[in-house]
């Protein structure tokens, strides 16, 4: 048995969740190493190249489109990445650099309600959590704390409108930033209709947090928070560098190698494709949840259970556009404040999936003026129409919950990217779970636009994904059904750790990110003790 | 205050009588001016309790760590008497009778009264005593030789409290005696002569503090502060702020949160009263004032789709990074809650330092539970890229006869990017090279002697 060790441990991926893992590593003595796929690039580069760019419909258009480490869209090399294979079109955000995709998100930094983790249990469908939500709680306080989240405590988050809910031991580490003018006006006017409406928890600093600024109200959380309010993952990239763990750009994991049971050394490629290997006491995947199961599929590994890559799930929704009758001013503030969860649990969840309706507040603007051009509205009547309308413009993102099935999964491609591997392949569909969900759902922005007095503009945008990758690497307590077990260690390998919202068997119908950041976190703990 | 003290009273009186009052109200006046003299500034470590010491004064001979001035007994000053007390504060001189180095600022203390000095007393003494050993200060030779600081104070020590002036008001004189005996506002904004005292004729005519640069805070009208309105004045003391005109930044933020945002209201119009009669002097060739340069200038038309972000232009850098808060023109916002950098007094400087400071530290200021933060862009930016920045935002904004920052220049200053303590470097290495002098003359002197 070698003895000589090229780190303690070895992070895959250097996004929010293997940057949380490596610092708390770095942090409790461990030698790191982390591995990225793409490069490094400060903030002002990345938000310079978003206001050159002419077409910015597609927001990952504004980061590095690189030959050996594709991103999911915005690109020649990163077009044609993802290759689907089913029903519907899966392209969820991914970007390739030091960071992670948390350089072009919203924030939302919701935990799970301790119901969404005994969905078997309490409603027959879809999965249970190995672990319940008393035993995540001191991690998610901790995961608040670590992305510097504000919110309201008060705040009953299952939609009901009653008392403070999930139970937290820690309040919000930041107040919730206020209200936008737009945001106020539909809450009161929604929640005077009986409708609840929560504020929402985001990872974005309301007030001066850990060297962040507070955030300035820009309105350009997505794609690139331009001065750093809104978290984003290369804040404990750098942390993690600090406290000694050692990052490599532009080094692209293609095999994890084993022996016995043990994974002793990943092996990554740079971009001319010379091959380097580095060994360790243990390793964390934590590449995305696309590409983490896509690399246990190249190495063969992790997968007695055959449920790497499979249950794919998402929070699919649809989206409706509103023309109110009165200006209401979107745009001011953060792109999203906060949501309707009256369907976010109950017995429903037996006939469907449990619904948000998330209020947008992007500057609605470019959307507007491509649909009057469109119409061929031009000259003074255009600027009046854009002003008229933008002013007007009201946003419900609908997402809903899904169930694991294995059929929607990520494989191996027979299509090869430049480094000459295999592209992820997807086949990806909605069954009837969502699909009843999205008919209650129809009814709920009927109803608001009646309280609205608004006029429905758009009615179905047709599915959309959230970007909220789970199931990929399911976790259980069974090793012949699931991947890996609460503590997110393979079942297969005791030394491999995965650090992805892909290991989440349920994930509700709020943003994965705060759950898996207490994941990342709670891990990193197991493993500092045990390493 | 006084409503305070009366409170306090009131409460001793209840509690223990007579002399429990008087007590009470001697903590309060100490509390109240261990306060304006920022004790904690040098003796609390911010993760630490207050005034246990250990805050790293970095020299470049060594470093001295400040010691705990909590009451116990064996690692704090239980066991002093109030005249060992008096005697550190007036004389510069420790209970053992060895020097104490001058960073501990007591030829501004030693114009304290001695009620005073014992009020400060009283209040430490109602802390808790925390157990806390001071490492002993670890000085290379000749630094180490306290008795050399005998021929400092003979060249630049006054012992003696302040004597009032009865020419001058009484505001005048309550803010003579916060100003130098208390705040010691002279310790960074009056100029060092050979010796590193202060420099007698340039008194406020400004300084150098380690990087950054202590203004000119006379009533020169170029160089100075005679065209600030007194509301301008008071504001910026009281919370860092003249509205669309200055905001403190660096050490000075520093002075503003932990000491005279916490002062009051009297006491911000005692000292504008006597800032108001400090002569004015101009040090430095200076040809407007420094809130009376730039100009909005925004040429983000040039720039879209011309920019080579792998060698960025100052032009590029300002565009990513401060324009998305301080505006593409400079102007900030009109609620000045993002500075304008146009007429702005540390951008129209007619010395960089405090641009690229603030550029590479940020800015951090807590007033009264108000947080004011511009993030440090020191990790962000190289020394290049900080010069070319700057030299962008002066020849924009400020004087661009001063828009000649290099790397070099920024890498020398960037070293010094450290918490207030870290700023008295620079004073050391003049002290340093004067003792040595000093030191070395001594030396020969008693050599001489003996033949």
């Amino acid at each position: 048995m070698a003895t000589q060790f090229d780190a303690d441990v070895i992070v895959v991926g250097s996004g929010v969740l293997g940057s949380l893992t490596a610092h708390a590593l770095a942090q409790a003595g461990k030698s790191v190493i982390m591995l990225e796929a793409g490069p490094r690039m400060p903030r002002w580069q990345l938000l310079e190249r978003f206001r050159n760019v002419a077409d910015k419909s597609d927001f990952n258009r504004a980061y590095p489109d690189q030959a050996w480490a594709p991103k999911s869209s915005g690109g020649p090399h990163s077009d044609d990445y993802l290759q689907n294979v089913g029903p519907l079109d899966y392209r969820p955000g991914m970007l390739k650099l030091v960071g992670g995709t948390t350089w072009n998100w919203r924030a939302a930094a919701w935990r799970l309600l301790p119901n969404d983790m005994r969905l078997k249990t309490l409603y027959g469908v879809g999965r249970d959590w190995p672990i319940d939500y008393d035993a995540l709680e001191p991690w998610y306080a901790k995961a608040e704390r670590a992305l510097g989240v504000c919110g309201n405590t008060a705040d009953d988050q299952s939609g009901r409108g009653g008392a403070a809910f999930p139970p937290r031991s820690q309040d919000y580490p930041l107040p919730m930033l206020p209200w936008s003018y737009y945001t106020r006006t539909i809450a009161a006017q929604v929640e005077a209709a009986g409708f609840a409406f929560c504020d929402e928890p985001s990872a974005r600093a309301s007030q001066p947090y850990a060297g962040r600024p507070a955030c300035a109200g820009t309105n350009n959380c997505t794609p690139i928070c331009p001065i750093g309010a809104q978290y984003s993952g290369d804040v404990h990239a750098t942390l993690a560098e600090q406290a000694g763990a050692q990052l490599r750009e532009n080094a692209v994991a293609f095999r994890l190698e084993r022996a016995g049971a043990k994974i002793v050394a990943v092996h990554y490629q740079s971009p001319d494709g010379k091959p380097t290997r580095l060994s360790a006491r243990a390793f964390v995947l934590a590449a995305h949840g696309i590409e983490t199961p896509k690399l246990l599929l190249l190495s063969e590994l992790a997968n007695s259970s055959d449920q790497v890559g499979r249950n794919l799930m998402d929070h699919t929704g649809i989206g409706v556009t509103l023309l109110a009758r009165e200006a209401l001013w979107p745009g001011q503030g953060p792109v999203q404040q906060g949501a309707m969860l009256h369907w976010r649990d109950g017995e429903f969840r037996r006939r469907h999936a449990a619904i948000k309706h998330a209020l947008g507040n992007a500057v609605p603007n470019r959307a507007v003026a491509a649909r009057l051009l469109a119409q061929g509205v031009i000259g003074p009547e255009l600027d009046r129409r854009i002003r008229h309308d933008a002013a007007r413009t009201v946003q419900l993102a609908t997402a809903f919950e899904m169930l694991p099935e294995p059929s929607n999964r990520v494989s191996l491609s027979g299509s090869k990217d430049a480094l000459g591997l295999p592209k992820p392949q997807i086949h990806y569909d909605v069954d009837d779970y969502v699909r009843a969900a999205a008919a209650v759902a129809r009814q709920d922005h009927r109803r608001i636009a009646e309280i609205l007095q608004a006029d429905v503009f758009d009615a179905d945008s047709g599915w959309r994904n959230g970007d909220h990758i789970l199931g990929t690497t399911i976790m259980g307590a069974d090793p012949r059904d699931s991947v890996v077990d609460g503590d997110c260690r393979t079942h297969d390998h005791e030394n491999l750790f995965l650090a992805t919202t892909g290991v989440m068997p349920a994930g509700g119908v709020v943003d994965p990110t705060l759950t898996g950041a207490a994941l990342a976190l709670r891990l990193a703990d197991l493993l500092g003790r045990s390493v | 205050m006084a409503v305070v003290a009366t409170l306090i009273a009131g409460v001793g009186l209840r509690a223990g009588g007579a002399s429990a009052a008087a007590d009470a109200v001697t903590i309060a006046r100490g509390r109240y001016l261990a306060t304006a003299a920022d004790c904690a500034g040098c003796h609390s470590v911010d993760s630490g309790p207050a005034f246990a010491g250990g805050v790293a004064l970095k020299t470049p001979f060594g470093t001295l760590l400040t010691p705990n001035i909590t009451p116990d007994r064996e690692t704090g000053i239980g066991a002093w008497s109030d005249e060992q007390f008096y005697r550190a504060l007036h004389l510069g001189v420790g209970v053992r009778g060895e020097h104490l180095y001058p960073l501990f600022p007591y030829d501004s203390y030693t114009k304290l009264r001695r009620d005073d000095v014992l009020a400060i007393k009283a209040y430490l003494f109602s802390l808790p005593a925390i157990h806390q050993v001071t490492p002993p200060q670890r000085l290379s030779f000749p630094f180490d030789q306290r008795w050399l600081l005998g021929w400092w104070n003979l060249l630049n020590f006054r012992a003696g409290e302040f004597q009032p002036n009865p020419t001058r008001s009484a505001d005048w004189n309550r803010g003579a005696y916060l100003v130098e005996a208390l705040a010691d506002c002279g310790a960074c904004h009056t100029p060092r002569n050979l010796t590193l005292g202060p420099q007698s004729d340039a008194q406020f005519a400004g300084a150098m503090v380690g990087s950054w640069r202590a203004y000119n805070i006379t009533t020169d009208p170029v160089g100075g502060i005679a065209d600030w309105s007194n509301a301008e004045l008071t504001s910026y003391l009281a919370t860092g702020v003249a509205a669309h005109k200055a905001e403190a930044v660096g050490p000075m933020a520093d002075v503003v949160e932990h000491s005279l945002s916490l002062l009051p209201a009297q006491d911000i119009a005692d000292i504008v009263s006597y800032m108001r009669l400090v002569p004015g002097i101009r040090l430095r060739t200076q040809g407007q004032s420094r809130f009376s340069w730039g100009r909005l200038n925004n040429p983000v038309i040039d720039i879209r789709g011309n920019e080579n972000l792998e060698h960025p232009t100052g032009r590029t850098l300002y565009y990513g990074n401060c324009a998305a808060c301080h505006g593409g023109n400079g102007g900030g916002t009109t609620d000045g809650a993002y500075p304008s950098l146009v007429h702005n007094t540390v951008v129209g400087a007619s010395e960089a330092n405090n641009l690229v400071m603030t550029m590479l530290a940020g800015v951090h200021r807590t007033v009264q539970g108000h947080m004011v933060a511009m993030p440090a862009f020191g990790a962000v930016l190289s020394d290049a890229e900080i010069a070319a920045l700057a030299n962008y935002v002066l020849n924009s904004y400020g004087d661009p006869g001063i828009a000649h920052v290099d790397a070099a220049i920024v890498a020398a200053w960037r070293a010094e990017v450290q918490p207030t303590p870290g700023l008295v470097t620079a004073f050391w290495a003049s002290l340093g090279a004067v003792m040595l002098l000093l030191g070395v003359a001594a030396y020969g002197w008693r050599r001489w002697r003996r033949h």
